[in-house]
């Protein structure tokens, strides 16, 4: 027993010894700002990235603090965002639809404190709701797939089954037969459970079969399972197309382009906001005429989206100027 | 004291120590870490309230496995019996959706527990009647479990209001109420804490007085002798397997009916899994899994601050400790022989 | 090189007892030393000391008159020692050379095993014909007579020049005990030190040249075999003269309790399989080398496997464990560490394993009433415990057998009683206690079973004797029919007239 409390003692003095020595944090009046990503982390190479992108650009530009938090699951969003909320930062962002329940939860308790989430509508004084318009980039997208596919046959692959990327195929889907009424859209789903994100194995197979049967291009929605598409268009030397962030040179002259969702132009917009003072609750909508949606073109594509480039950008007016109308499915679902 | 809880305590510290010592090199300061770890866990009725939150599934899955090791068994398949019982939760929550409480938390638990318990009886009874060993066939159903869960959440129950993989909500009878606030603060801490230490002071009660928990053992710990005595192996095995497989069940009582209120998939977060640490370092005593749980439980709250407070670690900290502490439970033997060599 | 060992006031205490208390032994080299004592008595810690597996409290140890500190068991193979334990240290599924060679490997420049050069090298150092095995056959097709042959040429490849044998001959035949003891002489004429650890007093008077007895950690006597009476060496060992055993057996005239027509189990046993029968108020032992097909024999009686043919205990046929127990029939098991006892446990709950509905009440154990009849049953059985609560791990051998002979015999007033190998392991006071035990039970008109490999258990016990071959009945003897010679050539299959 003796030796025991020993070595408990030692291990508590040395822990508190350290804490002695330890440098004062600087207190700063710097805005501070709190973002709980997602599951996928600040690493996924789309959503949450684009997310981390918009905050750290802010946070050079304008000077803020960042501090971020990668969620392990569910149960987890709910005390980070009260951790942020219980130290003082005047603005939490949470990313992503999954914190719905955890921000409508949290935001009441904390009315001083500002909240901003992603994909997901809570109605509350404090919160700020950021929506994108995904089915516009989809339309403008498949209207690039109509064009370019020489057997009218076009293909689209989703990652989970829900509403949200149902939204990216009806916007797709309505875009290619724009663009060529007789194209005909092969849809495929990777699953309906969360690992429908990360399976790019599954997802080269849906892709590998969709070619097979005469498809020469291809827009998936499906996460990191998507990957497995752009593998399938290299080996088949097909047409992918990719989404959320720009994914032209993860195997370039075969992604004819990639459909952005400028989360980290959202996430940047209200941090300055509420740098200048002016956070506003309520829903926004980011689209094609804030530049929050958007099309990529960078020199691996630039070459092979050139001839079409002047009829897309006419199409992005269209849209913009509402002389277009793109099928929503939320609002034809009466979803959200 | 014996000297197993004296090894376990000084595991402790090691594994503590040792992630200290990985944090310094990371370039924190260990004090600071330990201290935001500690914070974290215990620093407002909030935080203690979710260090027990998250202490709760663990307790029961820790028990669950407990239970199987009582019996010689190595349940690896808690978290798919605890899925299972979760959906199974949710399924009654929406289908009985109107019932009063006091029918509907009965009613919800039993059938928890009975699904839990019918999933690990089939390993159990692959085990006595065809020889699979349970090792193999709980870490299989476990993949057949969250396979028939992800059916039951996105196609029979589906929450229409929501795109996320997740039941519809239960109805007010199945929800089971926060602890009061001196306790758990605004966190979901809630009433399935309760049951849980009522469980672990029965299974106390049951492992040291009653011919059950006596038979479960003599199976489990000298099977060759409870042959010649008489004693039906195979169906003590089953029987484990079952009970072993209710408390997992009843494990998803925290997440779905005390937080959630509807079975996410995933729920688990594999508390299942974490329930075998849970068990080994509490050594299958209902105060060693009481401890293990909770220490577990503070860590995972503890650790969330993590992320907050320090600039070069992350949440996974607390993996890392947990990792280490098992570890350092583990090799006991080595260690022990280190200490009487250190102490001689 | 000829190596004289010696301990002076050699002590070793553990946390809570002593072990060793000051034992002076001397081991003179070109001699077989015999190192007696009982169970418990300390004669495996000190080969353990002397052989540096742990360091001695006080006291030395002397190689050649020259003060040694081993400080670990490397160190005295190097010195010239070695020691052959009572479970071999073969690896099973490599060659008789791979095994000498382990650890001792002759190599080339290169790394290159160089067996043949290591065959030479072995077939010099031994002009032995006794010792000669296949060098290319796996181990495990060796008997266990050749694999103690294997585990003593690894010492004497390492140059072993005192060599530790513990318990060498519970595993082997009469005639391969023969054999070994011949073998021993040879070593010991060629200069080695032979250090034999045993509690058989007839392989003392047989093979050894000095006796040295422990008795609860002290060195009583050291002399020479030569001259001794067996008596007074038991007297030394056990401190106490053995009451001779002398238990009347009156006749009695039973009907038949079990009989088994054509028993089999898996391939145990072959055509025709086993019948035997066993009457009430009979011993019937089962003589045999190891292996021979008795624990199959057992394991069928208890329902715990499955056999062809019919076994019939009091006219009813044998199904399931839990039906034959209901017959009444104890069971004291061969293994008794695995198959008797739990070891985690105390000794008193030990002792209701299988008896627990007695001791319950709305399947609540009842405690006192389990403390109260269990320390009865342990005393009527001279189960010597300091505390029934200890668990019963910490009993030694004779004193856990007699716990299970307690709860088998004692608590479950049997009909029938199956004995397998019951005193192995067990000290002479309570091998006396047991077997009279045994004839008791055979006056009350019960039947007996008993399985031992020990010939003169049985010789001593039984009333009738059936020998096994190779899963065969090969030879069946009345009392008035013993003989050592007809029943040794029997159990290595050599028909008798």
């Amino acid at each position: 027993m003796n030796k025991l409390s020993k070595i408990v003692i030692l291990t508590l003095l040395w822990s508190t010894a350290c804490t002695k020595s330890a440098p004062q944090a600087q207190e700063s009046h710097k805005l501070k700002v709190g973002l709980v990503l997602d599951k996928g982390g600040k690493d996924d190479k789309s959503f949450n990235s684009g997310a981390f992108r918009g905050a750290t650009k802010a946070a050079d530009e304008l000077g803020i603090e960042l501090k971020m938090v990668e969620s392990p699951d569910d149960a987890a969003f709910e005390p980070a965002l009260r951790s942020f909320a219980e130290r003082g930062y005047p603005l939490v962002l949470a990313i992503g639809f999954a914190q719905v329940d955890a921000v409508k939860k949290v935001a009441p308790q904390f009315p001083a404190t500002h909240f901003a989430i992603v994909d997901g509508v809570v109605e509350s004084p404090n919160v700020s709701t950021l929506m994108f318009a995904e089915h516009e980039g989809s339309y403008l997208v498949g209207y690039l797939a109509g064009l370019m596919s020489k057997s009218a046959k076009v293909g689209f692959i989703g990652g989970m089954d829900i509403a949200l990327i149902r939204r990216f195929e009806m916007g797709f889907g309505a875009g290619v037969k724009a663009a060529n009424p007789k194209a005909e859209v092969d849809v495929n789903y990777v699953g309906v459970n969360s690992t429908a994100w990360v399976n790019p194995g599954r997802g080269k197979e849906l892709a590998l079969s969709q070619y097979s049967r005469g498809v020469d291009i291809i827009f998936h929605a499906a996460g990191a399972s998507g990957l497995g598409v752009f593998d399938a268009a290299a080996e088949r030397q097909a047409y992918a197309i990719g989404v959320d962030s720009n994914q032209n040179g993860l195997k370039p002259g075969r992604v004819a382009t990639s459909m952005l969702k400028r989360v980290d132009i959202a996430v940047y917009d209200v941090i300055k906001e509420q740098a200048a003072g002016k956070f506003t609750p309520g829903t926004r909508s980011f689209g094609l005429k804030d530049n929050g949606i958007d099309y990529a073109v960078d020199e691996n594509n630039e070459k092979l989206i050139a001839p079409y480039k002047v009829k897309l950008d006419e199409i992005r007016k269209k849209i913009i100027a509402g002389e277009i109308k793109v099928p929503d499915f939320y609002t034809l679902k009466k979803m959200n | 004291m014996p000297k197993h809880i004296y090894v376990t305590i000084v595991s402790l510290f090691i594994g503590l120590a040792l992630s200290l010592t990985l944090a310094t090199i990371l370039g924190e300061n260990p004090g600071h870490v330990f201290l935001v770890l500690v914070r974290g866990a215990f620093g407002s009725a909030t935080d203690v309230g979710y260090s027990l939150f998250y202490a709760t599934p663990l307790l029961l899955s820790g028990l669950s496995v407990a239970w199987a090791l009582q019996a010689g068994l190595f349940n690896i398949g808690a978290d798919g019996q605890m899925t299972l019982g979760g959906v199974a939760l949710a399924a009654i929550g929406i289908l009985a959706h109107d019932l009063p409480m006091l029918v509907a938390l009965p009613l919800a638990l039993t059938l928890a527990f009975l699904v839990g318990g019918g999933w690990g009886a089939l390993a159990g009874w692959m085990k006595a009647r065809r020889g699979c060993h349970e090792v193999l066939t709980t870490i299989l159903l476990n993949f057949i479990a969250y396979g028939l869960a992800s059916f039951f959440i996105l196609r029979v129950f589906k929450n229409p209001e929501s795109q996320g993989p997740e039941t519809a909500v239960v109805g007010g009878g199945f929800q089971i109420g926060a602890l009061p606030q001196w306790i758990g603060g605004t966190s979901p801490a809630n009433w399935t804490l309760a049951l849980a230490l009522c469980l672990i002071v029965i299974y106390g009660f049951i492992m040291g007085r009653t011919s059950l928990g006596y038979f479960q053992r003599l199976a489990g710990e000298a099977p060759q002798v409870a042959a010649r005595a008489g004693v039906n192996i195979g169906r003590q095995t089953i029987l484990a397997m079952f009970i072993s497989g209710g408390l997992a069940g009843l494990a998803a009582a925290s997440p779905v009916l005390g937080f959630a209120f509807k079975a996410r998939e995933g729920f688990t977060s594999g508390v299942g899994f974490i329930g075998i640490a849970v068990a080994l370092l509490g050594r299958k005593s209902p105060l060693g899994i009481v401890f293990a749980a909770l220490l577990f439980g503070a860590l995972t709250k503890g650790a969330l601050e993590l992320d907050m407070d320090t600039r070069f670690v992350s949440r996974d900290l607390a993996t890392v400790i947990q990792a280490l502490i098992v570890l350092a439970v583990a090799s006991q033997v080595g260690l022990h022989n280190l200490w009487r060599k250190v102490t001689s | 090189m000829s190596l004289q060992l010696e301990t002076v006031g050699l002590s070793k205490t553990f946390a809570h007892c002593t072990a060793l208390d000051r034992v002076s032994f001397r081991f003179a080299p070109g001699r077989i030393h015999a190192v007696l004592g009982e169970n418990g008595a300390g004669k495996s810690t000190l080969m353990k000391v002397l052989f540096g597996l742990y360091p001695p409290t006080s006291g030395e140890i002397r190689v050649g008159g020259e003060k040694f500190e081993w400080r670990s068991a490397r160190e005295a193979i190097s010195r010239g020692l070695g020691m052959v334990q009572q479970h071999f240290t073969l690896l099973e599924n490599s060659t008789v050379i791979d095994n000498i060679l382990v650890g001792a490997e002759v190599c080339s420049a290169l790394g290159v095993l160089r067996r043949s050069e290591a065959i030479a090298q072995l077939e010099e150092l031994l002009p032995m014909r006794h010792l000669s095995v296949p060098w290319d056959a796996l181990v495990r097709d060796l008997s266990i007579g050749q694999k103690q042959r294997v585990e003593i040429l690894k010492l004497l490849f390492r140059q072993a020049q005192v060599l530790f044998l513990d318990e060498p001959t519970a595993v082997l035949t009469p005639i391969e005990i023969e054999e070994f003891f011949v073998l021993l002489r040879k070593l010991r004429d060629s200069g080695r030190t032979i250090i034999l650890i045993t509690h058989k007093i007839g392989e003392v008077l047989a093979v050894c040249d000095t006796y040295s007895v422990l008795r609860q950690g002290r060195s009583i006597v050291q002399g020479e075999v030569k001259g001794a009476v067996a008596a007074e060496i038991v007297e030394a060992m056990i401190g106490r003269t053995m009451p001779d055993f002398a238990v009347a057996r009156p006749a009695v005239h039973g009907q038949a309790a079990l009989v088994t027509r054509e028993l089999r189990v898996g391939d145990a046993h072959a055509e025709p399989g086993l019948s035997l029968h066993v009457q009430r108020g009979e011993i019937v032992g089962i003589a045999g080398v190891e292996g021979s097909g008795q624990s199959e024999l057992v394991d069928a009686l208890m329902g715990l496997r499955e056999f062809h043919g019919s076994a019939r205990l009091f006219d009813e046929e044998l199904q399931n464990t839990s039906q034959v127990r209901g017959l009444g029939v104890a069971l004291v098991p061969e293994d008794r560490l695995a198959q008797a006892l739990w070891l985690e446990e105390s000794c008193y709950t030990n002792m209701i394993i299988g008896l627990e509905s007695a001791f319950l009440k709305h399947n609540i154990f009842k405690r006192a009433a389990i403390e109260g009849t269990t320390a009865a049953w342990a005393k009527e059985f001279d189960v010597r415990a300091g505390d029934l609560l200890a668990p019963v791990a910490s009993l030694s051998g004779g004193n856990q057998q007699k716990l299970v002979f307690a709860r088998e015999v004692g608590g479950r007033a049997p009909r029938f009683v199956i004995c397998h190998q019951p005193t192995r392991g067990v000290d002479l006071g309570a091998i006396d206690l047991l077997h009279r035990k045994l004839v008791e039970l055979r006056n009350q008109g019960l039947g007996v079973l008993l399985l031992s490999s020990e010939l003169d258990e049985l010789l001593k016990l039984c009333d009738r004797i059936y020998v096994f071959y190779d899963g065969q009945v090969s030879g069946e003897f009345t009392r008035a029919q013993f003989n050592r010679a007809q029943i040794g050539a029997a159990m290595t299959g050599v028909a008798h007239a």
